[in-house]
């Protein structure tokens, strides 16, 4: 059997590290998370994960998948069929007492989220709502907006529940939908957070197989390839390997880049990322095609847009992996990719409705949160390295890695500061 | 005699004994129409692909023939010649050795795609599968095939293959309908209390996805624990583009129900001629969860395979005939089953003793041959599905004859 995963969601030893991610997601400081990441990018897979890990934890976790819900009555109805979902998969005991649970008629979701909150109360955790495939709020935003208000309150203001949401960027939408109404934003109070393609390192991990008890053998050099290839997105990561797999002798072989040609699935999947572009994004990437192209060669093309828009720009699309960067330069994230905008680049049309302004918000939104993570890294590392000079040789070493990983983690989060033209000095500490 | 959907004998194999039966008693007499699906089921009170099973069962044994948008008929046996000179011949006529329109139900009428069928099996480990193609080139074909080489599978796990056709399904039954085929399966398999307890009833026409993903829930769950080996519900749905008429909520609510189930003792395989590329939803497009598979014609090697092997023994091609028949179907599967159905039936039905087929009887039928893919008849059709045109296999298979032929006697070409 083939051991390469392509289509659906992943967990166990085939889910693939975003430790940061769970890391924010179990123990941050945020109750309300906005995980942001284009399409087959692992977004239900992490979501899972995060099930699976706080299962019989103090977390009650319920992933509640929101496809297609446009209405009250579709997310309420959703809602239920999740808790059906979690009392029959047995992945959390405790809800096998869900016959405590919605005695009567449920009439709406505010009242379904606090009676979930008291179950859970009732089981001495907390709710943890893992929301997928939510984008359906940007229609419920602009026919029911009493009821995306009510959706907001229940997920943030009760303190029982603890939400993470995973969507597309289209949902940033929902800030410019809301805009004229008098009604908190609904995005406001969850940090946005990227889920991008993997590094190469954890590239090379699944390509390997290191975390399955039958890890493949593969040369080096192809697996540089399939690197360079896909540029380390999951789906077309998988997909090659997928292809390349030899049953025979459990390894891949060789291959010639003609004969991973775009199928309907990449198409669908690439057309429908390019959709949640801005025209200003969209034009870029059309531009820089199959080409790489420095900074400077883009600024000339595009007179219009500040350098400080320029640069926020090309982060967002290196960030979600349509641009990577290569000696400084930019170029389509993937092989595969930079084929499809050759092909009939005058078809591609951005219908996603995503504007400079609502990324704007978005951007702020997450410069706040990294203004936030910083602080908390520096304190941690303040108290970390304190301890390391009173104890010197005798620091236990899981302090010393934590300590350099918090070292890391500044670096990252300061780089992204600096991309998005942000003063890199952390706010001071609040009171 | 009546249906016993708790006997260990296959329902479709009741009913295409029950017909057989009255064919030979002559309660259906030559060419007179047998019943359609729609009335099976409805007599019989089964499902649609019960039916459609039966009656190709009956057609694969040459007891009956297909009339395109007319229905199956009685096969004639008085169509067969009087003059054909043996009981071999008379056996090729009447077992029909070539499937032309029906899918290929029985294994061992099923040559080429052996690698795409390998190719699926080997992706189905937790991975769902979407097979695409034109019309007529073997879908469902091949779905039959997964169905058979699955259930004999057996290795830490039963597969059982259920074999769905969503073709006309309105939108308001989908859910009831395909639990409904997936119960005519899974019930021999579950113990009754099992069953009982679904949420699913014949006459409920109010089921919803939410009663469905309930059950199947039941379903896949009780089926972990099979004796004695754990069991793995394959679900075969053919015909798949039908959904794209439905609304974006209804292939939500299935997108959300095949997700769900991910990781799980289910696999799928959907097959459609376009499913639908152009998403108007907010959410993720349903296609997207799906490997692509993309069905070509055949390679000229298997094409050589589907004219030659079903008449081995008994008939012979030259290798010009066979590279003809290569240039006029473009190695489409059905088209070569058709043309070599007639040639086989020309010269069967003819006074001459000669078991050898030339280029000149393929010429002969081809004069008056009218193809059943209509929709396909112009060879710009045929290409523009492709990335590869078949048209290039066929070059090739017509230079390397060209060369062959000036060279030694090996006629055997690209095998």
């Amino acid at each position: 059997m083939n051991p390469y995963r392509v289509g659906g969601w992943v967990v166990g030893t085939d889910f693939y590290n975003r430790e940061n991610l769970l890391q924010d997601i179990l123990v941050g400081p945020a109750d309300g998370l906005w995980i942001i990441g284009n399409r087959r990018v692992g977004k239900t897979s992490l979501l899972r994960t995060a099930e699976y890990k706080t299962a019989n934890t103090q977390y009650l976790p319920l992933f509640w998948d929101m496809q297609g819900d446009t209405n009250e009555t579709q997310l309420v109805e959703s809602l239920l069929e999740a808790v059906e979902n979690a009392h029959g998969s047995e992945i959390d005991k405790r809800w096998q007492n869900k016959g405590l649970l919605f005695k009567g008629t449920v009439s709406n979701i505010s009242q379904a989220l606090r009676h979930l909150s008291t179950f859970a109360r009732q089981q001495n955790c907390r709710l943890l709502l893992l929301c997928d495939e939510i984008e359906g709020l940007n229609l419920l935003g602009q026919q029911d907006p009493h009821v995306l208000s009510q959706l907001r309150r229940s997920m943030q203001q009760n303190p029982n529940i603890r939400t993470i949401l995973a969507s597309t960027r289209r949902l940033s939408r929902l800030y410019a939908i809301q805009q004229n109404q008098d009604t908190s934003l609904f995005l406001e109070g969850f940090e946005p957070r990227y889920l991008t393609n993997f590094s190469l390192e954890v590239a090379k991990q699944v390509i390997y197989r290191t975390q399955s008890n039958h890890p493949c053998e593969v040369e080096e050099k192809i697996v540089s390839k399939i690197c360079f290839f896909s540029g380390n997105h999951p789906l077309i990561l998988q997909k090659v390997c997928s292809q390349l797999y030899d049953h025979h002798v459990s390894s891949l072989r060789y291959f010639d880049e003609n004969e991973c040609i775009l199928d309907d699935q990449l198409y669908g999947t690439f057309q429908q990322d390019f959709d949640s572009l801005t025209p200003d994004e969209a034009n870029i990437l059309l531009h820089i095609n199959n080409r790489v192209l420095s900074l400077e060669e883009i600024k000339q093309v595009f007179p219009h847009i500040s350098a400080h828009s320029l640069r926020r720009i090309l982060h967002d699309l290196t960030r979600l992996g349509f641009l990577r960067r290569l000696d400084g330069a930019y170029q389509a994230g993937n092989v595969p990719l930079g084929q499809w905008l050759t092909t009939n680049p005058t078809h591609h049309s951005t219908q996603g409705g995503v504007t400079n302004r609502v990324l704007r918000e978005v951007a702020q939104e997450r410069i706040t949160a990294l203004q936030r993570q910083l602080i908390v890294c520096y304190r941690h590392l303040g108290q970390l390295e304190l301890r390391y000079a009173k104890q010197g040789l005798d620091t236990p070493p899981h302090i010393m890695t934590e300590i350099e990983d918090y070292k890391t983690r500044i670096i990252d989060i300061e780089t992204e500061l600096a991309e998005l033209g942000e003063n890199v000095t952390p706010l001071p500490p609040a009171e | 005699m009546s249906l016993d959907k708790q006997h260990p004998v296959p329902v479709y194999l009741q009913l295409k004994q029950l017909l057989q039966n009255q064919i030979e008693q002559g309660v259906y007499q030559p060419h007179q129409k047998l019943p359609s699906e729609r009335d099976l089921c409805q007599y019989h009170n089964l499902s649609r692909m019960t039916a459609r099973r039966a009656l190709q069962e009956l057609v694969a044994e040459g007891l009956a023939y297909t009339r395109l948008g007319k229905g199956t008929f009685v096969a004639n046996k008085s169509k067969i010649n009087p003059g054909v000179s043996n009981k071999v011949d008379q056996l090729v006529v009447l077992s029909v050795p070539y499937i032309a329109g029906p899918p290929i139900v029985t294994p061992g009428m099923f040559f080429g795609r052996q690698s795409d069928l390998g190719k699926v099996i080997s992706l189905l480990n937790s991975n769902f599968v979407m097979l695409t193609g034109p019309r007529r080139i073997g879908k469902t074909s091949l779905l039959y095939q997964l169905a058979y080489h699955l259930e004999l599978n057996l290795t830490s796990k039963r597969s059982i293959p259920v074999l769905i056709s969503v073709e006309g399904i309105p939108e308001n039954e989908f859910f009831h309908l395909t639990m409904e085929e997936i119960l005519n399966t899974v019930n021999k398999h579950l113990p009754v209390e099992i069953i009982s307890d679904l949420s699913f009833d014949l006459s409920n026409i109010n089921y919803s996805s939410r009663d469905f993903s309930r059950d199947l829930q039941i379903i896949l769950k009780n089926l972990q624990h099979t004796t004695p080996i754990p069991s793995e519900l394959i679900l075969l749905m053919d015909e798949m583009d039908t959904i794209n008429s439905y609304s974006l909520e209804t292939q939500s609510q299935l997108r959300r129900i095949f997700q769900r189930f991910t990781n799980r003792n289910l696999s799928i395989v959907v097959a459609g001629v376009n499913l639908q590329k152009h998403w108007a939803g907010e959410s993720s497009p349903f296609y997207n969860m799906f490997i692509p598979v993309k069905l070509a014609p055949f390679t000229a090697s298997e094409a050589r395979h589907l004219i030659t092997q079903p008449v081995k023994g008994i008939y012979n091609y030259d290798d010009e005939a066979i590279v003809r028949i290569l240039e006029v179907t473009f190695c489409l599967p059905n088209r070569i089953q058709q043309l070599c159905l007639e040639i086989v039936h020309s010269l069967a039905t003819s006074q001459t003793s000669r078991k050898h087929i030339t280029i000149e009887d393929v010429d002969k039928v081809l004069q008056n041959i009218q193809w059943a893919d209509e929709e396909v008849t112009h060879k710009d059709k045929v290409t523009s599905f492709y990335v590869d045109s078949p048209l290039s296999v066929v070059n090739e298979e017509k230079s390397s004859y060209q060369a062959t032929k000036t060279g030694p006697e090996d006629l055997e070409i690209n095998q």
